[in-house]
């Protein structure tokens, strides 16, 4: 069964629409990046995933649960990354981890990401509140939330931002060995070519709330091949179309 | 520059323009600032209070009225309030510039820390001047044989009001990194972590963290002043104590009233995308001062009953207060749950169920008890989305 599939989607905030008929099917072991313009709706289209909007047409279903009718079981299998500002800022690191691996009804956290906590070197920080930390270590433990009890999807919206080199690059490598051993699917929104060109195994173009321009594995990793220059190319061809 | 340098500057830097309609923005929230009317009508209530000690009786502020010197009186004192609220207003327009983002730009640089102060300091000082120089001016004519006192009546207006605006006129510290001060530290633990447990007791401590967070002395010295002001005078030191006593447990349960959606909409964000049900998250988010409650009525109860208040009405009084302080805290879960901030709504509610339980003994804790059920009931993971 797919990670994700969303069918005919369309939201918004009140009256306004901000993505409309947005069909995408992601299987475990894929990496999707979501490419486009400030404004376009990818957060929108995330949020809608992460379950924090109520789309006004279409469903989704994670893992082969239907995120709305069988809300539970959908929400155990998905990985969503806060935004580092929505992190309580008094709360601990190490009280975040706890509270969210009950609320994700885990008895403990997982040894993976309490090796990648001790990769990210967080562990020093674990004990003070968040709202004393820098941006980059609140992104470090918003990544390292969505992670807890092994998704089947992990939804990240620009979580790379404020990352140090060396921990970018052990996210990439962690989330790409989830990747291969087809563990889960990522649905990544950045904008960020060079990372694309590393990690993305097919890529999505939003235009104005539409995917315009889907590029699949095959074809996307003929254009990864060719580097940078080739998919900004490909993207600003589809975006003129 | 001209009279208003903030004026004249925004007038030749089009960045400042948008900077000066800020400001204007927030000078109109200014007239209502409840923290200066505050600050006003304890100068007033500390003139009142004092005047005993000047001219040898209280004012009656009825009677006062009706005479002419009383009214000029009146006049002086509001001059006095309108003076502080003013002095406070403009120190506040000078802190806005000195913080706004256009602060590190080339407009905004070359002010010194002498332009900055007298931008804040000159109306203050035209506006003192202009208080005594009527008060000099009209006393005199108005009270033949208190003219003197009068003048040291309103010296001292000035005198405490406009320090004081300018005290109650600085702009709270931003709350987020402040709060966290005022907030215990947390233990440190072993820096190699092997393991961690899920624990949900974090998200019932939040609220009393968000509380101790609000009670930071930026908010807490105007329940200081308040509490200063309902002392009456010549009582004794334990009474003094009492009543200290009393405001700080009323502030603490405001506070944490108050806390509660402010921690529900921070838990919320952050764990709307997770399996955690509504009750279980409502129940968690209260549950600790909901203690706190449980410890004050275990406090308020057995006093009540040393003063002889009947058995009776103190219990229907404490499980009042619980049941309000329920439904209070499951409404705004509640809303917060489903995106909404309703907290005026809760508290109009709160308000009308009081004044039901007032009118009709038994009914106000019916209600909040129904709107508790209610709120429960319609809180599931459908109605969320």
């Amino acid at each position: 069964m797919p990670a994700l599939e969303i069918k005919h989607l369309s939201a918004g905030y009140g009256q306004t629409v901000v993505i409309s008929n947005i069909s995408l099917t992601l299987e475990k072991g894929e990496w999707f990046v979501l490419l486009g313009p400030n404004g376009t709706g990818k957060s929108t289209l995330l949020r809608c995933v992460g379950g924090r909007i109520k789309p006004t047409t279409g469903t989704i279903h994670i893992n082969g649960s239907n995120l709305h009718r069988d809300s539970d079981v959908a929400r155990s299998k998905l990985g969503f990354g806060v935004q580092p500002e929505q992190l309580p800022g008094l709360l601990t690191g190490r009280q975040c981890l706890e509270v969210y691996a009950m609320a994700q009804q885990l008895p403990a956290i997982d040894e993976d990401v309490l090796r990648l906590c001790h990769a990210f070197r967080l562990e020093a920080a674990l004990d003070s509140f968040t709202d004393t930390w820098s941006l980059g270590m609140r992104q470090k433990l918003a990544v390292l939330l969505s992670l807890l009890g092994d998704p089947a999807l992990v939804v990240l919206d620009e979580a790379f931002n404020g990352l140090d080199p060396r921990s970018a690059s052990l996210l990439r490598s962690e989330l790409g060995a989830r990747v291969k051993s087809r563990r889960c699917a990522v649905l990544l929104a950045t904008h960020h070519l060079d990372l694309v060109a590393q990690v993305a195994t097919g890529a999505g173009l939003l235009v104005d709330g539409r995917l315009v321009q889907r590029w699949e594995s095959d074809v996307f990793a003929a254009l990864k091949v060719s580097g940078t220059q080739a998919i900004q190319q490909a993207l600003e061809a589809a975006y003129a179309d | 520059m001209g009279l208003n340098p903030l004026r004249s500057m925004a007038h030749s830097r089009p960045l400042l323009r948008v900077q000066l309609h800020k400001l204007q923005n927030r000078l109109s929230g200014m007239q209502t600032s409840p923290r200066l009317w505050f600050v006003a009508l304890a100068t007033l209530y500390g003139i009142y209070w004092l005047s005993p000690y000047i001219r040898g009786s209280h004012f009656d502020f009825a009677a006062e009225l009706s005479t002419l010197e009383g009214k000029v009186l009146l006049g002086i004192l509001i001059a006095g309030a309108f003076a502080l609220i003013t002095a406070a207003r403009y120190r506040r327009v000078s802190e806005t510039l000195v913080h706004s983002w256009l602060a590190s730009t080339a407009a905004v640089n070359p002010l010194s820390f002498m332009q900055r102060f007298t931008t804040s300091l000159w109306p203050l000082l035209l506006i003192g001047v202009g208080v005594v120089i009527i008060a000099w001016l009209v006393t005199p004519y108005a009270a033949n044989d208190s003219s003197l006192s009068w003048m040291l009546v309103t010296c001292l207006a000035v005198c405490v009001g406009l320090p004081a605006g300018l005290f109650f006129g600085t702009r709270p510290k931003p709350r987020k990194r402040r709060s966290s001060r005022y907030v215990r530290d947390p233990k440190a633990a072993p820096s190699v972590v092997t393991q961690i447990t899920a624990h949900a007791s974090w998200l019932s401590q939040l609220p009393v963290r968000e509380a101790l967070a609000l009670a930071q002395p930026a908010n807490s010295r105007l329940l200081f002043f308040t509490a200063l002001i309902t002392l009456p005078a010549g009582i004794t030191g334990v009474m003094v104590i009492a009543i200290l006593a009393a405001w700080v447990l009323l502030a603490w349960l405001v506070t944490l009233a108050v806390a509660v959606p402010i921690a529900a909409a921070a838990a919320h964000r952050w764990l709307e995308s997770t399996t955690l049900p509504f009750r279980t998250f409502q129940w968690l988010i209260i549950r600790r001062a909901l203690l706190h409650y449980g410890l004050a009525a275990m406090v308020v109860g057995p006093t009540c009953v040393l003063l002889d208040a009947s058995l009776l009405e103190i219990i229907r009084l404490v499980a009042f207060n619980l049941v309000l302080f329920l439904a209070w805290s499951t409404f705004t879960v509640f809303s917060v749950w489903h995106g909404r901030d309703d907290r005026w709504m809760g508290g109009i509610g709160a308000a009308l169920t009081a004044a039901l339980e007032n009118r009709f003994a038994g009914f106000g804790t019916l209600t909040a008890l129904l709107i508790t059920a209610l709120c429960l009931h319609r809180g599931g993971r459908d109605a969320r989305t």
